[in-house]
């Protein structure tokens, strides 16, 4: 299998994130709007506002979305804020595998550009991790600061192969 | 301190244009403006062999100490 170049991993892996691009924000703007109607317990009449609620009553076995509905409604909208964030952090992190994808799909892969984009995506990650309490995304962003410093290496390494005459 | 490389001067004493020395030490005009301009970080021994061979000089001529000159990072 190849890992960089065309008709590789890495090109398979652009087109992938391209693809989240186009689910991604349709998919927030749906999120938002369901979740806009299930936590206002807003009715009007028609079946898909119906059909929300309904689906929301049901949800007795759920405490957290239990907790969450016995808050008054201007308490509830903290959900928004947080979704947002969230979708920024996501935004970034597609944003900038997609252009790391994009290197390395051109062969570019021990570049200091490329240690940059990784340091930044790094960051967007551990912020998610922190933000979504999720220990796992933050033992991935470890790895990826070693990756980073590989990275960082291979790239001096590589301007001083590059200038070697 | 730094190593100074003398390309330019031996080019100019022996009246070699620098797209002919690169076709002749088979290397691109680019790799050889770098070492012209002092910007390369090393040098092949092969390269340095193919110079000597074609300007008929010595490693010595292409290369000078400079104690002043800020070294190599």
């Amino acid at each position: 299998m190849r890992y960089f170049g065309h008709k590789s991993l890495s090109s398979i892996l652009y087109r992938l994130t391209q693809a989240g691009w186009i689910l991604m924000i349709p998919g927030v703007l749906a999120l938002c709007t369901l979740l806009f109607f299930a936590l206002f317990q807003i009715d009007l009449g028609d079946p898909i506002t119906s059909g929300i609620n309904g689906e929301c009553a049901k949800m007795t076995h759920d405490q957290d979305w239990q907790e969450m509905m016995s808050m008054p409604p201007l308490a509830r909208t903290v959900v928004f804020p947080y979704l947002f964030l969230v979708t920024f952090l996501l935004v970034q992190i597609l944003r900038k595998s997609q252009s790391l994808f994009d290197n390395f799909r051109n062969n570019s892969v021990f570049r200091t550009a490329n240690v940059r984009i990784l340091s930044n995506l790094n960051k967007y990650m551990i912020a998610l991790a922190v933000v979504t309490f999720n220990p796992a995304t933050l033992l991935v962003c470890l790895i990826l600061m070693l990756v980073t410093e590989i990275l960082k290496d291979g790239s001096t390494l590589q301007d001083e192969l590059d200038l070697t005459v | 301190m730094g190593i100074v490389f003398r390309l330019d001067r031996m080019m100019a004493d022996r009246k070699m244009p620098l797209n002919e020395l690169a076709r002749r030490i088979d290397i691109t005009d680019a790799n050889l403006s770098i070492l012209k301009t002092g910007k390369a970080k090393a040098v092949r021994i092969a390269t340095l062999e193919a110079i000597c061979r074609e300007l008929n000089c010595q490693p010595g001529d292409l290369l000078e100490y400079d104690p002043d000159k800020p070294p190599a990072e």
